[in-house]
């Protein structure tokens, strides 16, 4: 009977092109999560411990990243841990796995041959599949025979060829398992936990998926597999357990008046752990400078409360009321000038609407007048939108 | 506001109290340097801007010098249709403020709160610091010009820029406005640099940016430090697959060594065997070869002996023929040279046959040269004769020469030409008979008889005198009278003498005769040459000498006829026969005898070369005996030589036989050992050399394999160690991506904010200037009409700035605006001189104001001056004007000009002086 934690994608050192600041906070967040596998393997006694590929996001990474990976496989200690190259950090010349630091662990093994590896103290026999190249179209389990009668573990890093995935790289054969004679083939590569059956109907092959998410959309990521199997030819007994803590979320609003960006601050202001939270609120609508403006100090001001905080406005569209505008300023003669310059210069882009009670006559005189100054013609729909906003925004300053 | 009367005491020069009263138009104050026309002005500035109680620099000034009084001034003025009086000292500060009501002054303030009200009403400011300056007068920045100051130089102020906007109705910026203005302003500023041109250097936008130049440099950095590693990865993948082949090379290598050594062994053993093997085939094969030498002698000896022998034979039958030969040859010889000699006497003998023919010859020629010696001995006797007789002749003659006889014709010629003239001038008696008569005529020559028969008649000549005889008649004389004739007689006559005289050493006076004479004696003189010159034409002149030499050369002649012996053929000749006959036989004779000379001589020529080849040929033949004779000689010694050898070399052996077949058998032993000699010679190269050469070069390759793998281990640990050398400091790039995308993303909203804000401050400022054009219009237009009429129209217009101040002019030339300061000084200060003007007029526009020009036009022209004034006078309708000058005259000609002056001001009290 052989338990073990089976584990995969830890992608230490990925890069979030979108966290900004938070980058850092969010890769350490991985470490602390491969730290909590440590525990977990203690906690449940595990026999070893296998991490099927993409330890590293690349052997590109800070060279510190194997001081932190050697920390938490120490933690791991005594429990044997086999780790394999994958895909994103194979054992090419320039791979993190020949770092000498790795040898004065005593309970790591690298993964670094395509031989049978016999456990001591255990009735199992581990057949590694390292990946050494960064392509290729080779299905490396192909030479494993796993005959006699300890358990036959594989483990592998690569995409399994099952029918709708057919020209991939490193394939898998998906009736690998049966043919290999093996108990259980242990994967990596794929963030999403799952399991695949073979033509017996028992589950011997499985993806953990990423112990954290990695991105927005990785459904089923999260987790880490517990498996125990009995004795040779037994079924395995598969179960997750939890470990991801960050919460990648993508919500989309409509957003037309100031109720909606009201309601959009209480749903934000009611999230539990928002420091845990990477959020992206996609808005559509037609605004008016005012409701824009509550927008943008909306955004401004939660984004430091949560670990990333973005509202798309893509497709949210600004539509100044001019004669508002106009009245936040007493009427002198300047200002409605300039608001009736930014109107006049927005029509003129078909995504935005024609500036109200201005005739063509005097749209056109308006033009003339402006067409000397080289922002004015060269300005943007965005830059002219930000143009009114500010306008509104300073002289809600004043008119305070 | 404006001015109505100036009252001043103590105050700097004006011990005396002064007071100044002024027109509304237009005022000109003058008087001489230091006469205190400044003075006056400034007090208008120091009453209204000062506080009274004012302790400054410049109010502390005012204080006359050496005085302790304060001073005191008292300005009555104008402003919106009331008149106002204020009265201020200073040093012991007093301030009052009336307003006249009802003609009456009623007080209105005092103190500060006269001050602040008196401000108030005409507007400006207290300064904060010591001095007043023209920006805290209100309208007086520009309308007061102070002296030596025509341009403004600060900007204008509010108020007047106020004042003009209110006039203007132009729309006026409200205090919201210039404070969003201002945040956008602030706003800009932030972002972009003074200038507005770039980022500013502390902005974020500029941050970040630099921010992200920073990143892409790092990831530039990284990048090449990638492509470094991925080299230094294949570096060290190459080198260790070549260093693997290599190594699987080596043991090949190895093993083939092993081999090789057994076959190197071999290969000694091989060498060894062959060696001596060779040394006895060496040793048998020199015997072979010294035995086979003697044999060879010996048989070669028996050769040469019976060869010699053979050729001796042969020399001496040789020897038989030649001798032979010798003995004709001798004969030969023998014969010609008695030829030789008979055909030598023949050619002696008709030498001497040619000899005395020659001899003979010669004799003959000489006697033929004697013949004619002889002729000529003749010859020359016959001359001499000839000549003697001729020069005898010669002596006789008695002739005239030449020369003489020239002159004598000439005489004659003479003669005759007088008588003829004599006869013709002379006398002529004709006579005819008609009887018989007879006489004689005597005239001059002498007597003639006549007769004359009856018909007869005759003519005598006479020259002066003729007489006629007539026999029987008588005689009759006739003289001519004539000079002329008796001149001519005389000549004549003189004539005759002189005649006479040269010819009287001839026999005859006949001049024919006399030329006959000279004739003859030319012939003979030519005889005489003629003959000389045949003498001398002779080869003897001289006759002894031929006499002399014809005996010579008969004596000759005889010894040579004696020398041929008297049975010669050719003494015939001797006598008397045909010398010239002879002289050719001889020749003849001497031509044949030579002839057969020659042939004899030809024929001895011919016998002598016969004798000189046939005596070569006898001497060839001899050489040749000897030479065989010498051969064999030679021969028979060499026999001797031979057999003493031979003898030698057959010494200890019963014959050549035996020796023979001591050879056959020692080759047979030879040819064998050879055979096997051979056989391991032909395996040197298979079984000796090559083992050895491919062992050296097997090791060889060894050596090689093994320094190349050594080489490449150490390049393999050097390129890893270089690796991890790079790994160590590896930094991963896509964190800087990760923080470049997000810089980006910033930045990007950053550019769009400041564009709109860019956007918003241009659209600002092009607002504002429209506002301020809109409130310049009215400015530009007074300005324009006045500089056209001053400057002529080579100025359009003035450009005035966004705040209304002149910055530069339009010149119609080209269309284009030039600076101020790129015009004159004096031009400038025209400019400054209307702008003042033209603002003066209008903020006049409801009540009129005052315009203060301290000396202005100082460097205008005379011309241009006028039309100032001109200006100045239209100007002065609706505006108070005050110049200060110390140049009257200028403004002599302006008729409603109040003209103050300040000299006699000073020595008088209170005084109004009018025009």
């Amino acid at each position: 009977m052989v338990r073990f934690l089976h584990t995969a994608d830890w992608h230490l050192g990925i890069k979030y092109a979108k966290l900004g600041p938070s980058a850092e906070r969010a890769r350490e967040t991985r470490i602390r999560v491969a730290e909590k596998i440590a525990y977990i393997a203690k906690q449940n006694n595990v026999d070893f411990v296998i991490v099927a590929g993409d330890l590293f996001d690349s052997n590109e990474v800070d060279r510190e990243l194997i001081a932190a990976a050697s920390k938490i496989v120490e933690g791991f200690a005594p429990i044997p841990v086999f780790i394999l190259p994958g895909n994103h950090d194979p054992l090419t010349r320039d791979s993190l796995y020949l770092d000498p630091s790795w040898k004065s662990f005593g309970h790591v093994v690298i993964c670094k041959t395509k031989e049978p590896l016999k456990l001591p103290h255990a009735n199992v026999i581990l057949y590694p599949c390292p990946v050494t190249q960064k392509q290729t179209r080779e299905d490396l389990t192909e030479w494993i025979r796993a005959e006699g009668e300890s358990i036959s573990i594989g483990i592998a890093h690569g995409n399994l060829r099952t029918r709708g995935l057919e020209d991939v790289n490193f394939p898998i054969d998906a009736q690998r398992a049966r043919k290999a004679g093996l108990d259980y083939l242990a994967l990596g590569e794929w963030h999403s936990l799952s399991k695949c059956q073979g033509e017996d109907g028992i589950v011997r092959t499985a993806y953990p998926g990423t112990p954290e998410a990695t991105k927005f959309g990785e459904d089923g990521s999260g987790k880490i597999l517990l498996v125990d199997i009995e004795g040779r030819g037994a079924q395995p007994v598969i179960r997750e357990i939890e470990t991801g803590v960050l919460k990648w979320e993508r919500w989309w609003r409509d957003m037309y008046s100031v109720e909606d960006v009201k309601h959009l601050e209480r749903e934000l202001t009611e999230l539990q752990e928002p420091q845990l939270r990477i959020i992206n609120v996609y808005c559509r609508g037609m605004v008016d400078h005012e409701v824009m403006s509550r927008l943008e100090s909306l955004e401004m001001r939660h984004a430091k409360n949560f670990l990333s905080f973005d509202i798309i406005k893509d497709e949210v569209h600004l539509r100044p009321n001019i004669v508002d505008l106009k009245a936040l300023m007493p009427q002198g003669a300047l200002f409605s000038r300039i608001v009736d310059a930014i109107g006049v210069l927005r029509s003129r882009y078909a995504t935005r609407e024609t500036h109200p009670e201005m005739s063509p006559e005097e749209t056109q005189r308006v033009l003339r007048e402006i067409r000397e100054i080289d922002t004015a013609v060269t300005a943007s729909p965005e830059v002219l939108d930000k143009a009114i906003l500010l306008l509104y925004q300073l002289a809600k300053e004043i008119s305070r | 506001m404006i001015i109505k009367t100036i009252h001043l005491e103590n105050w700097k020069l004006f011990r005396e109290p002064v007071e100044v009263k002024f027109s509304e138009g237009l005022n000109i104050i003058y008087g001489p340097n230091e006469s205190g026309k400044s003075t006056l002005i400034d007090s208008i500035r120091a009453v209204f801007f000062f506080k009274h109680t004012a302790q400054s620099e410049k109010i502390r000034s005012l204080v006359p010098w050496g005085s302790s009084l304060s001073p005191l001034a008292q300005i009555v003025f104008c402003q919106g249709d009331a008149y106002y009086r204020v009265t201020k000292r200073f040093i012991s500060p007093q301030s009052t403020l009336e307003k006249l009501v009802d003609m009456q002054w009623q007080r209105i303030a005092d103190g500060d709160e006269a001050d602040r009200s008196l401000l108030e009403l005409v507007g400006g400011k207290f300064s904060s610091r010591g001095d007043t300056k023209p920006e805290l007068w209100g309208v007086g920045q520009v309308l007061w010009m102070v002296q030596g100051q025509p341009f403004v130089s600060e900007e204008l102020n509010e108020e007047t820029l106020s004042a003009l906007q209110k006039l203007i109705g132009a729309a006026i910026e409200l205090e919201e406005e210039k404070e969003l203005f201002g945040k956008i302003s602030a706003r800009f500023y932030n972002v972009f640099t003074d200038k507005g041109k770039g980022i500013r250097k502390g902005s974020e936008l500029w941050s970040i940016k630099c921010k992200m130049e920073e990143l892409e440099q790092k990831k530039r950095e990284l990048e090449i430090l990638r492509v470094h590693k991925e080299g230094l990865i294949r570096e060290i993948e190459d080198k260790e697959t070549i260093l693997q082949s290599k190594k699987i090379k080596l043991e090949a290598a190895l093993k083939e060594r092993e081999g090789l050594r057994q076959r190197v062994e071999l290969a000694r053993r091989h060498e060894t065997e062959r060696t001596t093997l060779r040394q006895e085939v060496e040793k048998i094969s020199a015997q072979y070869k010294v035995l086979k030498e003697r044999i060879d002698r010996i048989i070669d000896s028996k050769q040469k002996v019976a060869s010699i022998n053979r050729e001796n034979e042969q020399s001496i039958k040789e020897k038989a023929i030649l001798e032979l030969e010798l003995g004709n040859s001798v004969r030969a010889i023998e014969l010609l040279s008695k030829n030789l000699e008979e055909v030598n006497q023949l050619i002696a003998e008709k030498e001497n046959l040619r000899r005395f023919a020659s001899i003979a010859h010669a004799a003959v020629l000489e006697e033929q040269k004697l013949q004619g010696m002889e002729k000529e001995l003749e010859r020359l006797k016959q001359l001499a004769q000839e000549l003697e007789q001729r020069e005898k002749k010669l002596i006789a003659l008695k002739a005239p020469s030449r020369e003489e006889l020239t002159r004598i014709e000439e005489v004659y010629q003479r003669l005759r030409d007088a008588r003829t003239k004599l006869n013709a001038i002379g006398l002529t008696v004709q006579v005819s008979a008609e009887s018989d008569i007879s006489g004689r005529i005597f005239h001059e020559e002498g007597v003639v008889e006549f007769h004359l028969e009856k018909g007869q008649a005759r003519t005598w000549k006479a020259y002066q005198t003729i007489t006629v005889q007539i026999d029987h008649i008588g005689e009759f004389e006739v003289t001519s009278g004539s000079e002329d004739v008796r001149k001519l007689k005389d000549s004549l006559e003189e004539l005759e003498i002189a005649y006479e005289k040269i010819t009287a050493a001839y026999k005859t006076r006949d001049v024919e005769m006399l030329r006959d004479l000279f004739q003859y004696k030319t012939e003979v003189d030519g005889d005489v040459k003629r003959l000389k010159e045949e003498m001398g034409r002779l080869s003897y002149r001289d006759e002894d000498a031929l006499v002399a030499d014809i005996a010579e050369l008969k004596k000759r002649i005889g010894l040579n006829w004696s020398k041929l012996p008297d049975e010669c053929e050719f003494k015939r000749y001797a006598g008397s026969v045909d010398k010239v006959v002879a002289q050719g036989e001889l020749s003849r004779s001497i031509a044949e005898i030579e002839k057969e000379q020659e042939n004899l001589k030809t024929r001895r020529k011919n016998i002598e070369a016969e004798l000189v080849s046939w005596g070569i040929k006898e001497q060839g033949i001899r050489k040749r005996i000897r030479e065989v004779e010498q051969r064999i000689y030679g021969n028979e010694e060499r026999l001797k030589e031979i057999e003493s050898s031979l003898d030698a070399l057959q010494k200890d052996v019963a014959g050549l036989e035996e020796l023979e077949k001591q050879l056959e058998q020692i080759a047979l032993d030879l040819n064998g050992k050879e055979q096997t000699l051979r056989a391991y010679e032909a395996e040197i190269g298979a079984i000796e050399e090559e083992p050895v050469l491919l062992y050296e070069e097997c090791e060889r390759r060894i050596e090689r394999l093994r320094q190349d793998i050594d080489e490449l281990s150490k390049g393999v640990a050097e390129t890893r160690g270089r690796l991890e050398a790079v790994l160590r400091g590896w930094k991963d790039p896509c964190i800087l991506e990760e923080e470049l995308e997000y810089c980006r993303n910033r930045a990007s909203h950053l550019e769009t904010e400041a564009q709109a804000i860019k956007l918003l401050y241009d659209l600002v400022h092009l607002y504002r200037n429209k506002a301020i054009e809109s409130l310049t219009a009215p400015v530009q237009r007074i300005l324009a009409s006045d500089m056209n009429m001053l400057l002529g129209t080579g100025y359009e217009s003035i450009k005035l700035d966004g705040c209304m101040k002149p910055v530069g002019v339009r010149v119609a030339a080209w269309k284009q605006d030039a600076s101020l300061d790129s015009l004159s000084f004096g031009t400038q200060e025209q400019i400054w001189y209307l702008f003042r003007l033209a603002l003066g007029r209008l903020l006049s526009e409801h009540q009129r104001e005052l315009v203060v020009l301290d000396d202005p036009l100082a460097n205008t022209d005379a011309s241009r001056l006028h039309r100032a004034l001109r200006i100045l006078e239209d100007a002065a309708e609706k505006l108070q004007i005050i110049v200060v000058t110390c140049d009257p005259d200028k403004y002599n000609w302006l008729s409603k000009a109040n003209f103050i002056s300040l000299s006699r001001q000073q020595r008088q009290g209170w005084f109004d002086l009018r025009r």
